[in-house]
């Protein structure tokens, strides 16, 4: 159909994200198959047959209707199959809970797999999850994404230290998770930081136990943005507006089609923290 | 040790970017090179400002063949071309300078306004022909940088060109703009870019007094942070054109070191973060040529 509509096989290849030599002869394969020519080939260019021109409209409509089966296959999964979903440690248990209660209000059943950002993107690339909540700003090359959503987050500084502005955390380190779970979101943060008049060394804290443990020693603040944790020794504090929420974005490789349930629980928690 | 490509691929992913690369010594007209140094090389990439690259060789095109006068005045006014943020456009009063100084400013400083003046006296037609001429079927130059910001603004809803700009810079927005996409914008591969970089190294488009003029252009570039930073060593030429909008980071130049074959390389990039500045992602630029030249300069015989 590329080629008939373009007139060209390198143009139709183009068009198709292939190179010509496939092309000519899946055509030729096709034409063999079916015992009758469907394009005449000159120096000038692709023409059709008449047997082409006559077979073109049902061709399109065949795979029309192979797109529409594909679909509907996929709504038939999406309603009774789990939905595979991949979430960062950082997105909270409260947020974990809207995003499954959300599919399950919508008639589908979710699981969850709790990874890293890089590992999430691995794993939707690899059809292993259908889609995952990542940090962002991330590498999610060559998947799909949705829009940014903002979660409310808070510094978690130890107990008993006045923390108002932000050169009162100068002292401490700054336990977030490793450079390695995602170098974009890392640096985005430490540069929002520098931004802010403090450089604070980066302590390695994959979850928000890892953090609450390292606050609670005294020797370093975070960032949490689960609206529920509360831990001895360490207090909560709201700093810089909502530039140090936590950024996620939902991934896939094929549209989930409860891709609005899974937004729309990420984005409507604004009355979470108050 | 792991290849050069994966290499380059772990240096580009560190930085936080994804990136498309293609490195090729330029042996003259005649021999074919069988040498290269390629990751993505073929894929489509947006040119941003390197399709001032093409530009100027349709410009020098007029030139030589007598229907343009290298020396001729041209009266510009900063105002009249879109607000790229240096040369012309940060002048205030109209200024009066010849064909070919404008192409200097082009080349040398990124002058949008220069750009829009040479593009609407030599018209896509001449950059498409020079394509054709080159053999660069999958290079595409759709518009100038008024056409890139009157796009961006369409795409953004933003009431201005600045707007546009600081939405396209902001992490909360993430924007998917025309601009991003080699579907709609000006766009190459970065193979095809090191064709025509090898083309004007070796006299064999325009004529050879032309092709030293570009030659000349290219090396007096003046940023430092791309290819040049990873070749900060006496004596080695770095000639070349960055490309950049939003989180789009390009250079294409020819890296001579001396008494060595010249080696073309390109580089193509899109960080994951939307800052206009991210030095860690310039810097990638140059250790991805510096490990590419490099492998090319020791390596592959």
């Amino acid at each position: 159909m590329a080629v008939a509509e373009e007139g060209h096989f390198g143009h139709a290849a183009d068009r198709l994200g292939m190179t010509q030599p496939p092309l000519s002869q899946g055509i030729r394969r096709l034409e063999d198959r079916l015992g009758v020519p469907l394009l005449t080939r000159t120096a000038r260019g692709v023409g059709l047959t008449p047997a082409g021109a006559e077979l073109l409209p049902r061709a399109t409509a065949l795979l029309a209707d192979a797109a529409r089966f594909t679909e509907d296959a996929q709504r038939h999964r999406d309603a009774h199959a789990e939905l595979r979903i991949g979430v960062v440690p950082q997105l909270s248990a409260w947020h974990v809970a809207a995003v499954v209660d959300g599919v399950r209000r919508a008639g589908a059943r979710a699981t969850t797999t709790v990874a890293s950002t890089v590992e999430l993107v691995a794993a939707v690339v690899a059809g292993q999850l259908d889609c995952a909540v990542v940090h962002h700003p991330a590498l999610v090359h060559p998947l799909e994404c949705g829009g940014v959503a903002k979660l409310p987050a808070e510094f978690l500084v130890p107990a008993g230290r006045t923390v108002q502005r932000f050169a009162h955390l100068r002292d401490l380190a700054l336990a977030a998770a490793p450079r390695s779970h995602n170098t974009a979101a890392c640096d985005l943060l430490v540069d929002s930081l520098r931004a802010k008049g403090i450089d604070p060394v980066l302590l390695a804290a994959p979850t928000d136990r890892d953090v609450v443990a390292a606050v609670a020693s005294g020797a370093a603040f975070g960032i949490t943005a689960d609206p529920g944790l509360r831990a001895p020794g360490v207090e909560r504090v709201a700093l810089g507006g909502d530039e140090f929420f936590l950024r996620v974005r939902l991934v896939w490789r094929t549209e989930p089609g409860l891709r609005a349930a899974i937004e729309d629980a990420l984005a409507g928690d604004r009355h979470a923290i108050g | 040790m792991p290849s050069v490509e994966q290499r380059i691929r772990d240096t580009l992913r560190y930085a936080g970017a994804t990136g498309w690369v293609h490195a090729v010594p330029i042996t003259g007209a005649g021999g074919r090179e069988v040498r290269e140094v390629a990751v993505g090389a073929n894929d489509l990439v947006v040119m941003a400002s390197v399709y001032k690259l093409p530009l100027l060789v349709a410009l020098c095109g007029r030139f030589a063949d007598g229907t343009l006068d290298p020396a001729a005045p041209v009266r510009v006014h900063p105002g009249s071309g879109s607000p790229g943020p240096t040369g012309i456009a940060a002048f205030l009063d109209p200024v009066t300078l010849s064909w070919r100084d404008l192409a200097a400013s082009m080349i040398a400083v990124s002058d949008n306004v220069a750009a829009d003046m040479i593009l609407g006296e030599v018209g896509l037609d001449a950059v498409r022909s020079v394509l054709a001429e080159c053999g660069l079927s999958r290079t595409k130059v759709v518009g100038g940088p008024a056409d890139v910001e009157a796009a961006l603004v369409r795409d953004t809803g933003a009431a201005s060109a600045a707007e546009a700009f600081a939405l396209l810079g902001d992490n909360d927005a993430a924007l998917t703009v025309s601009a991003y996409d080699p579907a709609f914008a000006s766009a190459t591969t970065a193979r095809e870019m090191t064709r025509l970089l090898a083309h004007i190294w070796s006299d064999t488009v325009v004529d050879a007094k032309w092709c030293a003029f570009m030659r000349r252009l290219l090396g007096l570039q003046v940023w430092p942070h791309r290819v040049r930073a990873g070749f900060p060593y006496a004596g080695v030429e770095v000639a070349g054109k960055t490309g950049t909008i939003g989180a789009i980071r390009n250079e294409v130049a020819v890296v001579t070191f001396p008494g060595e074959t010249p080696i073309a390389v390109a580089v193509f990039t899109f960080a994951a973060r939307a800052d206009a500045f991210l030095p860690a992602a310039d810097a990638a630029i140059g250790e991805c040529a510096r490990l590419a030249v490099t492998e090319l300069r020791s390596g592959r015989w």
